[in-house]
């Protein structure tokens, strides 16, 4: 721990110094008792200037947390002499300190521990708020000497971060990938294969397994008949997130919905067994291949909740979905489609034969109303080009749906869904 | 600033008024009560303006006050052992309030805390004063070891001074 010296010390010697040289000055006792009796104070309180050695240990942090969630941390303290009371100063990022267990909660974040001998347990339980990587807490102790002469104080930073994710939405529904991997999984492929949904019947060659044999059909036809299987496979979903934000516009809440979405549809997508990848479009452009298992799943989600809202590099942009997103993966734009930049990358994608969707992020709540008819003649342009953008990229085959603000994440999933089964269905 | 640390500047800013108030200011002992007065408004700016040594600055100034005030043919008012209650209690509030400013601190503690030492102190200084009672220091020798000590207190609380402020 580290001694600090409180105002208190300097005032008391400064002060019991003045005392004396000024009685000696006016030749009365009156300053010398004063700054005698603030000397023998401050003496008495020097006395206790032993710096304990003090060790604290932050434990069972869980990671990923939810927002909203609540969760038990674990403190371990130690120091070499009995201590108290000691005032434990959790320095979570957005997180409250609910409740604590082997010591007294004040305020948000601080525990009182009144004593300790030599070790001490603290348990607390914290609730995040809000979504984000955030560095892991330090943790700052402080304690006073005899007579609080001086502070001691103990700053125990840990290293990595804990991941937040937004509270979890539930979503019903999903989008089913056009294509699928060649890995198993529960989608049906249209391709043929060892499978159990049946897909065609075709005239047995040499080679075939005698156990797909359609006996009824090949005594039927007097000849030998097989039938084809479509394979279950999984399918590669990539989503695009796009965090890009203009300086001095008020649409960060944009960004915060499309992440709230993204974290629904990764958890969605991976109890599936899909294979998920991960571009964001912010200020650093950054990409994750599709890929299965915990490892990456973690990485994908500390990759999206790191997304820093900012100006996207449109170069960077275009080799970053470019090197993600490729067929088979379906691709799911998250986008304000306030950057018209964004509408030429989904039609390069489509054209490409890249199967992509997009769900548009409402961006109404966050614009004032206009304040003369110049502004309102303004607004009513700029909505007609945000519809001319959307009809030219339904035209290209890419469904698109608003979603709007207070509705259910399943409205738009839902929405695109139709569209997607009619699509197939025109194109048989 | 917390609620302890705006209750605790309160606290002490007030008792130090009512100590530069409570001072005569017949026969020239006005000016131990400007020089408290001027030790008040320090205090009360390093209180608002986050300035530790003004705690310091403070406590020098009442001690002079008090220096000046007993060498002039006047009733020490309050009595000393008051002079000495306060000041503690100022010290420690304004204290309370620095530290408050940066973490929690209990207020029961900042209070108990504050009235023991006041009292201790206060204690000391009225058994220290029926002991002395009478006793002069006079003589050339005495007055200038007196003014040397106070020319090095002083370079001191400058240095302190600095050093807080940097």
């Amino acid at each position: 721990m580290t001694a600090i010296p409180t105002p208190r010390l300097r005032a008391y010697v400064t002060g019991g110094l003045v005392g004396l040289g000024v009685a000696l000055a006016v030749g009365d006792p009156g300053p010398a008792l004063i700054g005698s009796a603030l000397l023998a104070l401050a003496v008495v309180g020097l006395t206790g200037r032993i710096t304990p050695t003090m060790s604290a240990r932050l434990d069972q942090i869980p990671s990923p947390m939810v927002e909203g969630g609540e969760y038990r941390m674990g403190l371990h303290l130690e120091s070499d002499q009995p201590l108290g009371p000691l005032y434990v100063e959790f320095g979570i990022e957005e997180m409250d300190v609910v409740s604590t267990e082997g010591g007294r909660l004040v305020g948000a974040s601080t525990v009182v521990v009144a004593s300790i001998e030599r070790a001490a347990d603290v348990a607390i339980r914290v609730s995040p708020k809000g979504w984000g990587r955030r560095d892991q807490s330090s943790v700052t102790i402080y304690a006073d000497s005899l007579l609080g002469m001086f502070e001691f104080r103990h700053v125990r930073s840990e290293s990595g971060h804990v991941v937040v994710l937004p509270e979890e939405s539930f979503l019903r529904r999903l989008l089913s990938p056009l294509e699928t991997n060649l890995h198993v999984g529960e989608l049906v492929s249209n391709k043929r294969g060892s499978g159990s949904e049946f897909a065609d019947l075709r005239p047995y060659q040499h080679g075939d397994d005698p156990r797909s044999i359609n006996w009824r059909v090949s005594s039927r036809a007097r000849s030998l008949w097989v039938n084809e299987r479509h394979p279950e496979r999984n399918g590669d979903v990539v989503l695009l997130v796009d965090a890009q934000m203009e300086s001095g516009t008020n649409t960060d809440f944009v960004v915060d919905r499309s992440v709230r979405m993204a974290a629904a549809l990764l958890r969605a997508h991976a109890r599936h067994r899909h294979r998920l990848g991960l571009v964001t479009l912010d200020g650093s452009c950054r990409w994750i291949y599709p890929g299965m298992g915990e490892s990456h799943r973690r990485r994908t989600l500390e990759q999206l909740m790191s997304v820093a809202p900012g100006k996207v590099i449109w170069d960077a942009a275009e080799k970053a979905v470019a090197r993600a997103a490729k067929r088979p993966a379906m691709v799911i734009a998250l986008t304000s489609l306030l950057d018209p930049n964004l509408g030429g990358l989904m039609h390069s994608m489509r054209r490409s034969g890249i199967d992509v969707t997009v769900i548009e992020m409402d961006v109404d709540p966050a614009l004032p109303p206009p304040a003369d008819q110049a502004r309102s003649l303004g607004r009513r342009v700029w909505i007609m080009e945000r519809e001319r953008l959307r009809d030219r990229l339904a035209s290209e085959g890419i469904p698109i749906t608003v979603w709007r603000s207070g509705e259910p994440a399943d409205v738009p999933i839902a929405r695109l869904e139709q569209w997607r089964t009619s699509w197939r269905r025109r194109l048989g | 600033m917390a609620t302890t640390a705006r209750l605790s500047a309160a606290a002490s800013s007030i008792l130090a008024v009512a100590l530069v108030l409570s001072v005569p200011t017949a026969k020239g002992s006005g000016l131990g009560a400007l020089v408290g007065g001027i030790g008040v408004l320090l205090l009360v700016a390093g209180l608002f303006n986050g300035v530790s040594a003004s705690i310091t600055v403070a406590t020098v100034a009442f001690v002079v006050q008090v220096g000046i005030v007993s060498a002039l043919p006047v009733t020490l008012s309050p009595p000393l052992w008051a002079h000495a209650l306060l000041i503690v209690l100022i010290v420690e509030f304004a204290t309370a309030s620095f530290t408050a400013r940066n973490r929690y601190v209990d207020p029961v503690l900042v209070v108990v805390r504050a009235v023991g030492a006041a009292v201790v102190v206060s204690g000391t200084v009225q058994v220290m004063a029926l002991i002395l009672e009478g006793s002069e220091m006079r003589g050339v020798l005495v007055r200038a070891a007196g003014v040397a000590a106070l020319i090095v207190v002083v370079g001191w609380v400058t240095l302190s001074w600095r050093r807080s402020s940097a």
